[in-house]
């Protein structure tokens, strides 16, 4: 919703206006106000129609251009000029830490960096690390760094290595050669105008005007925003892409910021909500890390010991873990399991999606549930994955409509063509019906972390049936099973609670008391004692009624800085504390301004509407200006005061420096906003975090037509996830086998792999079927017009549609040669009333290194007139 | 135009198709329904016209009157039947008279059907009372036979008429273009029909009287010729319209087949002759139909034509 | 098996849903929920429509599918060729709104001759010639003198008390008229199913409770706005003359008088539904000035009939006896 106070706005990697209509109002009311709104995107599409500036971009080039970017601030004269910047980046960033001697950039080193183990394909961080005061280190026996290379790296700030200490060497001056800002300079330095134009297509002077048009809309009185989505994320370097737009809006003082930031667009309803409390495998709630058997996660101590810092609210991950297990085993977390922690499951790799599947498609996974996602179209290689799923002894689908996952044994392309038959699959496939938003209650997390609860409108007809009415059904059964086992590895299905009274004609577990759960309340064991007394010893038709009771009974928390680790709080996700502390306050209906409304729903963390928004005011805690002002710190009051709820500790003055022997956010700075971060400074630069750069590095693409002309000995991404199975060949980098850049994407019309919209008349009517798009010139090669068959190759394999021939799509001049991008939609399959050829039985299975996601926005293909030779569901319509 | 000045960008009125979609409805009628109709109106409308006028100056030819009864009720019959198949139910038309809306052509259409219907039924009642010997004869009975002839003459001019209005007071180009002369043009092409119904009739079972059709002759002739006088003017209106120039095979077969029909009906009209007089009558008849189908049809494209909207509506 | 949901719920009867009586929201002393969604309260007598600045369109589409739900009229049979993702092109009897897509993007530069950025609008897009994609929701217009009301022969076409145009399916003949009539190509007869007239209703029943209609209220980006026409026209003009300031070259389409030199829509007396433009009307599929078809209809029918006589006396003449 601040969308709309900003003065520019760079949206890249995402078709805001096709893929979130309903948030693109406030990107449309920025401009109305006078904003610019700059589209980058290898499609001109209703985005780019509705923006005042667009530019056309190869897909999977955008870390060269916002490369191009970062360097055209740094080196521009208002940058140097104006005294914002350096006052906002040298106290609100680590641009002025003084790194390592021995560190060596990419630019140096021909695409790698310093560290580089050749041998085992992995780095080594020592050389990332910050230089310190000789013979000092903060806290010894702190992150053990030989470690965590194994497996995931997904940490959202703890570990924060040493960079809060205050033995780090810094230059406030930012001169020094070895620190970060002069760093990133140099290892920015080869992205100029004329190579980035080479790599993205997008022309020097563009690059220019659109680094001139962020530049003019940031400092005191302006701020530009960046809005991204899955554009940015599925590539190979997808974390890359997003983290040189933080650095991009760190150089330009736009983080905390009215009408700054960087806005993840969400592609579903509640994809925040199912971060937040995860749905992904290696994380707990909170973006606390899962349980690591590859990690010194052996005991709670030593969990504690590599996932707390020092600084920072990450001080405090035990107390989080401990009210979480309280939550989760009631009394049964104990000081002999650890306060429970020893109930808690170990991952023992990478379970992700893709080597889950890969390992189904083996034969090693025997059944799978499938509930609210369809990957017989949206799954990456999606022929793969069917086949995955052929492979199984049983499936669960809960869904709306009987989608492509649940008839793929007899509706797939592969089953139609004769490829295989229905008899040679083995799996047992259970589709239960579902009900839909309108027949349930619960809550949607939204993009801007806003919680907001919704109501059901009606019974769901016939038997579907919530998705918390399954999960409970399904637990009590998994309950029951166990309940007689004594064996030590079934104890945390018995310890778990479970104590959701259920209602309605249907039983629905009453989400209201899973809420009050994930809230967090105080936890006295003797007065829990007594209630599960008096709820065994009642009548079975009057426990739901006491389990009600007693969850209105437990004293709700009002914020998370009540957790302890003690066992003495029960918190089902820290940082939705405060959701249920006053009622449900995701319930709470006040429009209010309709820009901060802090009485319509809740957001996350205690209903702070904008993150770090400390940085609104200078570091002596002025608003920059009238025009931006936000948060700010009032002398007379003795507190921060604005707009919104202080995303800071209210009461600590501006001029504070930051307590040596203090933990957590006593440890900060008066000046320093970032309160997740140990020294509650952004970074510029990351020792940490990811495994494969600590800068964002331009490489190209798994599958690309041009090798990388910024680092030619390092193409592509060295850590990149690969999967040798059969039927997923790569292309490599420029195989002139497949010369045409394919990108796949959404529409407005469908949702993600149709499961939803392909099946309703309505939506289908706007978008019947699937097709490709391709520019005129590629069309008149081909001798093709709109409406005519094409069929486009991948080593995958092949999909068909009709062509729509587009002036919206056009080829781009790239390292000397014409190059033509082809588009896709991915949302459809063979069942279903709007259907057509899968998209993504083109696209490969590749990995991103450090948090798994496919490369599905980028990849090589070649492309034909004429239907496929593999027959598909489409031509048994047609 | 003002809004757009030099330099904006703006497209020129003409260019501009959205992806060929035509900008208004064609008509949803049935095929051949409401052409048909029209033609069958026409003929009962121009029969009852001719002899009612015959009646009413005095030249009595009770013959001729008798036929013109009938022709009059057979083919307002038929065309009543395909109107109300083209609404699809019966009940449908009296919807039509609960209101008087003398700026629906389709509403006033409706009532002079009626009142004209009405006329002719009352004629064709007395007509059978008489031929079965039961009505009078004589002078009483040439007043009667005068006043219901008197009775249908206004509907019976409207109904001949009131079809071209109809076509012309709708949005599709080719029609509203030529609005003032449809209505002209469908009355003198339903006098001609009529007149060639009644001319046809005469020959296969020919008049008592040796003069009636010879007289039917001459009236043939100066029909068709002010028919197609008529035809030639109200084309002009509408010859700019660019579907015009796209004109498809069967449209110009069918425009040569009216226009022709109502030219050699001509001449053999003027030509005289038992032979020559019903071939006038018979390319008279399906002339009236040809033309009938001919400016439907027409129609229907120039309303799947975005340029004839633009052409019009500017 | 279990039961499942029903795909076929989604294709239901054509037509509008029943009416509900009106709510006298003096009496219950409640707040209209259009008053909460567009800020307006609805009373019978007053004179409603929607301004549609098609400059602020996404072209979403929520508009074309919330009015299909709320009336809940069946989806089409779409096969066509894929030139644009507007695939329902035009309204239909059971199309109330539809969203064209006008895409204006300039032919192909040859790549190795460029000298300049293309595929680029510079930093003015509004003020540059560069490609543009135009989207604009169409609806029925309500027009003050509205020509298929006009041409309804059996006055099932009626004006409503919020001044809205409406077919009642109960006195519909389907005799078609008024579809031929409609200079918008807005009304149309459902041929295949009850063989009467359908088009937007102004979701009269929704208006009788207090709420706006579907479209207006589903827009995301306020394109379609809904209001008393007075006051939307008071908005209007200060859009286009904001826009105007902007170098946009944006105008009213169906505000009533002859603002533009030639687009002039006064003969159907202004439209309750009208639209802010940036280019001609004709790229929008709209007649610049649309004709009222019943002026020509009393003319017609009098000089129809006196043609018809002149005829019949001058044939009448030929008929008399030879004066032998």
């Amino acid at each position: 919703m601040d969308l709309q106070n900003t003065d520019c706005i760079l949206i890249m990697g995402s078709n805001f206006a096709e893929a979130h209509p309903v948030g693109y109002r406030f990107v449309m009311r920025a401009r109305e106000r006078g904003a610019e709104v700059i589209h980058v995107d290898p499609r001109y599409t209703r985005t780019s129609a509705t923006a005042t500036s667009y530019a056309r971009i190869r897909a999977g080039s955008d870390v060269a251009f916002l490369g191009g970017l970062v360097r055209h601030v740094l080196n521009s004269e208002r940058w140097n000029g104006d005294a914002f910047f350096r006052e906002y980046v040298t106290h609100y960033t680590n641009a002025s830490t003084i790194l390592k001697a021995d560190f060596r950039d990419a630019s140096e080193l021909g695409g790698l960096f310093s560290g580089w183990n050749e041998a085992e394909r992995r780095y080594d961080r020592e050389t990332w690390q910050p230089a310190e005061r000789a013979g000092s280190r903060a806290h010894d026996g702190g992150p053990d760094e030989a470690t965590d290379d194994v497996q995931t790296s997904q940490s959202f700030g703890a570990r924060a290595g040493n960079e809060a200490s205050e033995t780090v060497l810094r230059d406030p001056t930012l001169e020094h050669p070895q620190c970060v800002l002069q760093v990133l300079k140099r290892h920015f330095e080869s992205y100029t105008p004329d190579v980035v134009e080479r790599v993205t297509g997008i022309p020097a002077e563009q690059l220019i005007a659109i680094g001139d048009a962020l530049l003019r809309n940031s400092g005191r009185e302006r701020t530009s925003a960046i809005a991204y989505a899955v554009g940015w994320t599925q590539h190979t370097n997808g974390p890359h892409l997003i983290s040189t737009a933080a650095i991009l809006q760190l150089l330009l003082g736009n983080i905390g910021r009215p009408g700054g930031g960087i806005q993840a667009l969400r592609g579903h309803a509640t994809i925040q909500g199912s971060t937040d409390i995860p749905t992904l495998y290696d994380l707990l709630p909170g973006y606390l890390r899962m349980r690591n058997d590859t990690e010194a996660h052996d005991t709670r101590r030593g969990y504690v010991a590599s996932e707390a810092a020092r600084g920072g609210l990450w001080a405090h991950a035990e107390a989080y873990l401990a009210s979480l297990l309280r939550a989760w085993f009631g009394p049964a977390a104990t000081p002999e399991n650890e306060g429970g922690f020893q109930l808690l499951p170990r991952i023992t790799g990478d379970h992700s999606h893709l080597p889950m599947f890969v390992k189904m498609h083996n034969g090693e996974v025997d059944g799978l549930f499938l509930m609210g996602q369809n990957p017989a179209v949206g799954g990456q290689n999606a022929r793969f994955q069917r086949a995955a799923l052929g492979r199984l002894k049983w499936l669960v689908v809960r869904d709306l409509f009987p989608i492509e996952s649940a008839t793929f044994w007899k509706e797939s392309p592969e089953v139609v063509s004769g490829e295989t038959s229905s008899e040679s699959i083995d799996t047992e496939v259970f589709l239960l019906p579902a009900a839909n938003v309108l027949e349930k209650e619960g809550s949607f997390t939204n993009t801007q972390r806003l919680i907001q609860w919704h109501h059901r409108a009606v019974e769901p007809p016939g038997d579907c049936r919530s998705d918390a009415w399954f999960v409970d059904q399904l637990w009590k059964r998994v309950r029951a099973h166990y309940a007689a086992s004594d064996r030590p590895r079934d104890e945390p299905i018995r310890a778990l609670t479970w104590d959701y009274p259920v209602s309605g004609p249907h039983g629905e577990p009453d989400i209201d008391c899973i809420l009050r759960e994930i809230n967090g309340f105080r936890f006295d064991d003797s007065i829990e004692r007594d209630w599960d007394a008096r709820i065994e010893g009642a009548a079975a038709r009057d426990r739901d009624a006491l389990l009600r009771e007693r969850w209105l009974a437990r004293e709700q928390l009002a914020t998370s800085t009540r957790l302890r680790d003690d066992g003495s709080t029960a918190c089902g996700c820290w940082i939705y504390c405060g959701v249920h502390g006053d009622g449900n306050r995701a319930a709470s209906r006040n429009p209010g301004d309709g820009w901060i409304s802090p009485d319509w729903g809740f957001a996350w963390p205690s209903n702070v509407r904008m993150l770090y928004n400390r940085c609104s005011a200078d570091p002596a805690g002025r608003p920059w200006s009238e025009r931006k002002r936000y948060v700010w710190w009032d002398d007379e009051a003795r507190r921060w005061v604005g707009a919104d709820q202080p995303d800071f500790p209210v009461d600590k003055p501006p001029g504070e420096t930051g307590r040596a022997d203090a933990v957590g956010l006593d440890a900060h700075a008066g000046d320093a906003p970032f309160v997740m971060k140990d020294e509650g400074r952004a970074w510029l630069f990351f020792p940490q975090g990811l495994k494969d750069a600590p800068l964002p590095t331009h490489y190209e693409p798994w599958e690309t037509p041009v090798a990388n002309a910024l680092y030619p000995k390092q193409s592509r991404n060295p850590l990149a996830g690969t999967f040798d199975v059969a039927g997923n060949a790569y292309h490599g980098v420029a195989n002139a086998r497949y010369p045409h850049v394919l990108t796949t994407y959404r529409l407005t019309e469908h949702h993600t792999g149709g499961g939803m919209t392909r099946w309703n008349t309505w939506l289908s009517e706007l978008q019947p079927e699937a097709f490709v798009e391709i520019d005129e010139r590629l069309a008149e090669e081909l001798g093709v017009t709109s409406g005519d068959w094409v069929t486009v190759m991948t080593a995958r394999g092949e999909a068909d549609a009709r062509a729509m021939v587009t002036r919206r799509l056009r080829p781009l001049w790239i390292g000397g040669r014409r190059v033509h991008q082809i588009g896709f939609p991915w949302h459809f399959g063979y069942s279903g009333v709007a259907t057509g050829s899968a998209a993504n039985d083109l696209v490969a299975l590749v990995t991103e290194p450090n948090v798994s996601i496919h490369e599905g926005k980028a990849l090589t293909c070649d492309i034909r007139r004429g239907r496929a030779t593999r027959p598909n569901a489409a031509e048994t319509r047609a | 135009m003002k809004g757009l000045e030099a330099g904006a960008r703006v497209s020129p009125a003409h260019a501009a198709s959205y992806m060929g979609v035509p900008p208004i409805k064609a008509p949803s009628w049935k095929p051949g329904m409401i052409p048909g109709y029209f033609w069958l109106g026409g003929i009962a409308a121009g029969a009852w016209l001719v002899v009612s006028l015959d009646d009413l100056a005095g030249e009595r030819d009770e013959e001729l009157l008798r036929a013109g009864r009938w022709v009059a009720a057979g083919a307002l019959g038929g065309g009543t039947v395909l109107l109300i198949t083209d609404l699809g139910r019966p009940e449908r038309f009296l919807n039509m008279l609960r209101v008087a809306r003398p700026r629906s052509a389709m509403n006033a259409g409706a009532w002079g059907l009626t009142a004209f219907g009405g006329a002719v039924g009352l004629a064709l009642l007395v007509q059978v009372l008489r031929d079965l010997g039961g009505a009078g004869r004589g002078a009483n009975a040439a007043a009667l036979d005068r006043g219901i002839q008197l009775l249908g003459l206004a509907p019976g001019l409207f109904v001949g008429s009131y079809t071209g209005v109809l076509l012309s007071s709708t949005s599709v180009p080719a029609w509203a273009l030529r609005s003032g002369w449809l209505g002209p043009l469908f009355a003198a092409a339903s006098t001609s029909s009529g007149i060639g119904t009644l001319l046809v009739i005469g020959e296969l079972r020919p008049w008592r009287s040796s003069s009636t059709a010879r007289r039917l002759a001459r009236a043939q002739a100066a029909a068709l010729a002010i028919e197609l006088a008529l035809s030639h003017v109200s084309e002009r209106p509408a010859a700019r319209l660019p579907s015009r120039s796209t004109e498809p095979r069967d449209e110009r077969a069918l425009r040569a087949l009216a226009h022709g029909s109502a030219a050699v009906g001509l001449l053999c009209a003027l030509r005289g002759g038992r032979d020559a007089r019903l071939a006038a009558g018979l390319l008279a008849v399906a002339g009236g139909l040809a033309l009938r189908f001919l400016v439907t049809r027409s129609g229907r494209r120039s309303a799947g034509t975005p340029e004839d909207t633009w052409e019009h509506a500017r | 098996m279990s039961e499942q949901r029903d795909v076929a719920a989604h294709a239901p009867r054509a037509g509008a849903a029943p009416l509900a009586s009106i709510v006298d929201w003096e009496r219950v002393g409640a707040r209209q929920e259009a008053e909460l969604t567009a800020g307006v309260r609805i009373e019978a007598g007053k004179r409603y429509g929607f301004f549609t600045d098609t400059t602020l369109c996404i072209g979403c589409k929520a508009c074309e599918v919330a009015c299909k739900q709320w009336n809940q009229l069946p989806a089409e049979e779409v096969d066509l060729v894929p030139l644009t993702y507007d695939n329902t092109r035009s309204f239909s009897a059971t199309t109330w709104r539809h969203v064209r897509f006008v895409e204006q993007l300039d032919e192909q530069p040859d790549l190795q001759a460029i000298a300049k950025p293309w595929g680029w609008h510079g930093s003015e897009q509004w003020a540059d010639p560069g490609s543009r994609w135009l989207m604009m929701s169409d609806v029925c217009k309500h027009c003050a003198t509205a020509p298929c009301m006009e041409a309804c022969p059996t006055g099932s076409i009626i004006r409503t008390e919020f001044d809205s145009v409406y077919v009642q399916q109960d006195i519909c003949n389907g005799c078609g008229y008024c579809q031929v009539a409609c200079p918008f190509g807005v009304i149309e007869v459902a041929t295949e199913t009850d063989g009467k007239a359908h088009k937007c209703t102004l979701c009269y029943d929704r208006l009788r409770d207090g709420l706006e209609p579907a479209c207006a209220k589903s827009c995301p980006t306020d394109s379609i706005r809904f209001g008393v026409v007075d006051q939307l026209l008071e908005e209007a003009r200060v859009r286009v003359a904001d826009l105007r300031a902007r170098g946009v070259t944006a105008y009213l389409y169906g505000s009533g008088g002859p603002l533009e030199d030639d687009c002039d829509t006064s003969a159907l007396g202004g439209l309750n539904c009208f639209f802010l433009l940036i280019d001609r009307p004709e790229v929008y599929n709209l007649p610049a000035v649309p004709q009222r078809p019943s002026e020509r209809t009393l003319r017609g029918l009098v000089a129809g009939m006196i043609t018809a006589l002149a005829i019949g006396v001058g044939v009448g003449f030929t008929l008399r006896r030879d004066a032998r």
